[in-house]
């Protein structure tokens, strides 16, 4: 035991001398790039472009009330405010709604805005332009923005500008790289700055995910279609079974309040029904699955000849001929016979390493170790295959740190 | 008829030549579809279409075949189904509504096929089909007999599977039985199992925790179902050494059932009241958020023991370094191929796969338990039978090419191959259906 | 009764309609409508995860707790995060019906969710995904300095695989004629017999051991042989 820790004591400090100078190394190395090649750091650009939406009716769509039967309004759309069909006819703008008008920005990598910004003429300093100009009001604003654009072509409604936020979002993100980083070194303020902020968005997120992507959906849309539609899916279907939804949409609901009543003061016992569910249902359903594509598709894909023969390359491929009786055209392929028998003696090796009913003696053990062996070839070669994936990425890491932040 | 005006324009000699090769490419192309077009008569009508179900499903789609007499004057094919009875009470003028438009791909061999989904169960339909000629013209349309489809109450392809489910459920059964009734139920020593004491023991002790990360997956992984299966063996012996245990978990449903296991294991042992739920928490759902807690937290609180079962994936080699560097005792099972490697390099002790899964068993102990570890077993010996059946069944038709031996080898081969990668079934049971 | 028997009746009665409903066409698609349950189940389930975040980082906080701080970054950036993305802050309005605020896009960096997912959540997670080329330097490290055969045989075979992936293998093994009888140690050669000859064997075995492994588990659970998961017997 105290071996051990006396071990790890002085891995440590050689790991810790490791990361130190190899941290020296990176600043220096950055100090030295940008003395050689001064670039602004963090820099990001968006193109903006403006939409303007009015609400327009289909000319014509409306029913008028037929015995009995009610009137319908004409079909409402919003639309370009320069949409064609407005000056065509067929579509007529809504009177008493206000269009809506947004910008919406896609971000730029710095050297696609700076290419662009190039084949425009135009230089990175002459983009401050702010959206809103001149003291007007919004309503002012988006009027003569909505009057400028019906003349523009849907290429001019884009511009290039300087991001601020996308900026503080890559120095944001720079220092947060490098507090987790900074682990390698030692656990520090740092490191738990970025672990505290990585474990609180990302709780976030995947919730986030969970609400907008199942709940709504799935459990919500069933249950209210029509809130849900006025509220947060305005495209969503109408269901031609709207009850037989809602019924089935019951079940996991009421599963889920189960779970949830381990919340409340008593009966929590409950919560361990939706758990029995959960864990009878996956597991019958992979005990087929698991027999189905790996148990029985393994042996099956494991059974082939292990002799291997070939043709002879003169008079070419005429088919299986008999190695016994020396037909001239056919003769043994040593290396691919000896890579047959290597594989079927593998997966017979390794088998047998996982019997439990028979004891790693004698024979047994000498074949389950041979088994092992092979365990320990195919961990290796997955090592191997993996390590150029983990270094790529770590290499992205600092193509981020060195071209997005540092702008080297 | 176009040659003339352009022969006359008189630029220079190069235009000319440009020109002379244009027209003589055009004069090649007119003269070539020339006999086409004149010759494009309306192809014959398919003929011989059937209509038939579809085995070995739940219904609602019937697969149709035809032949195409004449393939070099076909193009494609137009396939219209009947109405249904919905259909025509909302439009009685509906008679025939297209279903595919086919093209040439579909008239390449002579016998063309074509399944149709979304067929109602509880009603005929029929079927008519068009050849579609060179220049778009269409055949007359050949109707087939009417069929429904069938909903079959079994699949028939899927009898193999269920034999060998079937086999190994009974394997394990029958030696649940024989455990029962006194047979020994000796396993050979599992070494990483053989630890979890000592490491539960060490952790008391040094007065640390004892960390279990069951894997990263929800509990729709039955990894994770078999991580707390184990976790319940742990969580009896730390109660019973009353050593802390932490569990730190990804999922929110996995946070609830770790609780209730561990509960359960304090109950077991008769010390409810050291349960405490507050070490049992929910972190993040994010992969990497979970490993930088997890990093953090065992460089700063040092667990004496850690245990690793579940799924995992790259966060794998995070941990067991992470466990490596504050000397802790690690033992790790999983079933993820891919990081079983990381696993093995850096814990002191794996799982390797088959062995996570017989954790549980093996840790409680019981008869019943480890009867169904040598049920196991009785499906590895079909595995190795069968692969040791096949491979020398093979090998002998390889060898012989011809003679009665061989043609015996060669289809137990063929059989057994079958049987085992589900082709077996659905070759043959296609009259079953129904 | 209750809380012992019934969840146990319970789990063998789903398993065992699950494992019968996939031989009959009529109940094949049932896997998907369970699993579509679940994705439900899960996302209710958060309230749970949610809560506990909450509780314990609220509780670390009020008893000043060492690394209390930590605690309530945590805390800010997850409300902040999650109510952002709830009222879809900043997002972009959907073009066909912009008057519906909550029918909005927020995956660009122009929402405070995509800002968070682009500028926090991303480079944090691939950061911490880059941290692996260091650690399994040192794993790679620990390991040579073991003493037995097989953490050598792993190592070695993970070496020569690196090294034939990059171009040193193939220099270092270029001279050898590629129809001479030993062509099989080219790199491309050694990399086809490690991984498809003796990977693929291991990897079989592994797979049929893990099948049933799986099976067995499966039929602990259904057949209630293996209660440690949730009896409390």
């Amino acid at each position: 035991m105290n071996t051990r820790d006396a071990n790890t004591q002085v891995s440590k400090k050689n790991d810790t001398l490791i990361w130190i100078s190899l941290l020296v190394f990176g600043i220096v190395g950055i100090a030295v790039g940008k003395f050689f090649k001064p670039a602004p750091m963090a820099e990001a650009y968006v193109a903006v472009t403006t939409h303007a939406r009015v609400l327009a009716e289909v000319v014509g769509s409306e029913v008028a009330a037929v015995d009995g039967k009610p009137a319908t309004p004409a079909t409402r759309v919003w639309v370009e405010s320069d949409d064609p069909q407005l000056r065509a006819g067929t579509l007529r703008i809504v009177e008493g709604v206000e269009p809506i008008v947004w910008d919406e920005r896609s971000k730029l990598g710095a050297k696609n805005a700076r290419d662009a910004m190039a084949a425009a003429g135009v230089k990175a300093e002459e983009l401050s332009q702010p959206i809103n100009p001149t003291g007007l009001s919004k309503e002012e604003f988006e009027k003569r923005e909505s009057a400028r654009l019906a003349e523009l072509t849907e290429l001019e409604k884009t511009r290039i500008v300087p991001s601020l936020r996308d900026s503080l979002g890559i120095w944001f993100a720079a220092l947060l790289t490098l507090g987790i980083l900074s682990f390698l070194v030692r656990d520090n303020p740092f490191y738990k700055i970025a672990e505290s902020i990585l474990i609180g968005v990302s709780a976030a997120y995947w919730m986030l995910v969970a609400y907008w992507s199942t709940l709504v959906p799935d459990l919500f849309a069933k249950l209210a279609p029509d809130l849900v539609r006025a509220t947060m899916l305005p495209s969503l279907q109408v269901s031609e079974h709207p009850s037989r939804d809602f019924v089935l949409a019951l079940i996991p609901l009421s599963l889920a309040l189960m779970l949830l009543w381990r919340l409340a003061p008593r009966g929590g016992w409950i919560a361990v029904w939706p758990l029995a569910v959960v864990i009878g249902t996956f597991a019958g359903m992979r005990l087929t699955a698991s027999i189905e594509a790996d148990f029985m598709a393994q042996i099956a894909a494991t059974m082939q000849p292990v002799v291997v023969l070939k043709s002879d390359p003169v008079l070419g491929d005429v088919g299986l001929g008999d190695v016994a009786s020396n037909t001239p055209s056919v003769s043994l392929d040593i290396g691919g016979t000896l890579l047959a028998i290597f594989g079927v003696v593998g997966v017979v090796t390794v088998l047998v390493y996982f019997f439990f009913s028979l004891e790693q003696k004698g024979v047994v053990g000498k074949t389950a170790r041979v088994g092992v062996w092979y365990l320990m070839i195919t961990f290796g070669a997955a090592f191997g295959l993996t390590v150029m994936g983990r270094i790529t990425l770590l290499a992205e890491r600092f193509s981020f740190l060195f071209y997005d932040w540092l702008g080297l | 008829m176009i040659t003339g005006p352009m022969i006359r324009s008189k630029r220079s000699v190069h235009m000319l030549a440009t020109q002379a090769a244009f027209v003589a490419a055009w004069g090649c192309l007119w003269s070539m579809t020339l006999p086409c077009a004149m010759a494009s008569p309306m192809p014959p009508a398919a003929e011989n279409v059937r209509l038939s179900d579809v085995p070995d499903d739940a219904g609602g789609a019937l697969l149709l075949q035809w032949t195409t007499p004449a393939l070099e004057a076909s193009n494609g094919v137009v396939i219209e189904r009947s109405a249904t009875a919905k259909e025509i009470a909302k439009d009685p003028n509906a008679t025939w509504i297209e279903v595919e438009r086919l093209g040439k791909l579909a008239v390449l061999a002579k016998e063309g096929s074509y399944t149709l989904k979304g067929v109602s169960n509880s009603e005929d339909t029929r079927v008519r089909v068009a050849i579609l000629g060179v220049d778009g013209e269409l055949a007359e349309f050949v109707e087939s007999k009417p069929a429904r489809p069938l909903a079959s109450f079994y699949a028939w392809k899927r009898t193999p599977l269920l034999l060998v489910v079937g086999f190994v459920s009974l394997a394990v059964l029958v030696w649940v039985a024989l455990a029962r009734r006194g047979v020994s139920t000796r396993i050979r020593r599992i070494a990483a199992l053989d630890a979890v004491d000592e490491a539960v023991g060490r952790a008391t002790e040094m007065g640390r925790a004892v960390l279990f990360v069951p894997g990263i997956q929800d509990m729709n992984d039955i990894q994770t179902i078999a991580g707390l299966t184990v976790l319940g063996r742990v969580a009896r012996t730390a109660a019973e050494y009353d050593a802390r245990l932490e569990v730190p978990t990804c999922r929110s449903i996995v946070m609830t059932a770790a609780r209730e296991t561990v509960q359960s294991a304090h109950q077991a042992v008769g010390r409810p009241e050291t349960y405490s739920e507050g070490a049992i928490n929910y972190i993040t759902d994010e992969q990497f958020g979970y490993v930088a807690y997890l990093a953090g937290h065992m460089t700063r609180e040092k667990p004496a023991a850690c245990f690793y079962m579940g799924a995992f994936y790259a966060e794998s080699l995070v941990l067991a370094e992470n466990g490596n560097s504050i000397g802790a005792i690690q033992i790790a099972g999983t079933a993820e191929p891919s990081q079983l490697p990381f696993f093995v390099a850096a814990c002191d002790y794996t799982l390797i796969g088959e062995e996570f899964f017989a954790a549980s068993a093996y840790l409680s102990g019981e008869r019943d338990q480890l009867g169904s570890i040598k049920g196991q077993d009785v499906g590895k010996a079909l595995a190795l039978a069968a692969i040791v059946v096949g491979c020398v069944c093979a090998t002998v038709a390889v060898i012989f090419p011809t003679g009665s031996v061989s043609d015996m080898a060669g289809t137990i081969f063929g059989v057994t191959q079958s049987f085992f990668d589900g082709s077996l079934g659905s070759s043959g049971g296609g009259s079953g259906g129904g | 009764m209750l809380k012992r028997v019934i969840p146990l009746v319970i789990l063998s009665a789903s398993g065992l309609i699950l494992i019968l409903s996939y031989f009959s066409p009529i109940t094949e698609s049932l896997s998907e409508t369970v699993v579509s349950w679940f994705n439900i189940l899960a996302g209710v389930a958060f309230v749970l995860g949610a809560g506990n975040l909450l509780a314990v980082n609220l509780e670390k906080i009020s008893s000043r707790r060492p690394g209390w701080a930590y605690a309530a970054i945590t805390l800010v950036s997850f409300c902040v995060m999650l109510i952002a993305g709830l009222v879809k802050w900043g997002a972009v309005p959907n073009a066909d019906h912009p008057n519906v605020h909550l029918a909005g896009s927020q995956d660009s960096t122009q929402a405070a969710y995509g800002w968070a997912y682009e500028y926090v959540l991303s480079p944090l997670t691939a950061t911490m995904f880059g941290l692996l080329a260091f650690y399994v330097a040192s794993a790679a490290f620990r390991a040579f300095r073991a003493k037995n055969f097989e953490a050598i045989l792993l190592l070695g075979t993970a070496f020569i695989i690196l090294l034939v992936q990059i171009a040193l293998g193939a220099m270092l093994t270029d001279w050898i004629p590629a129809n001479s009888a030993f062509a099989f140690l080219r790199a491309e050669s050694i990399k086809a017999i490690v991984t498809e000859t003796f990977q693929t064997a291991g990897m079989r075995a592994i797979m049929i051991g893990i099948a049933l492994g799986t099976a067995a588990t499966s039929l602990r659970l259904i057949l209630g042989i293996d209660r440690a998961a949730l009896a409390k017997d």
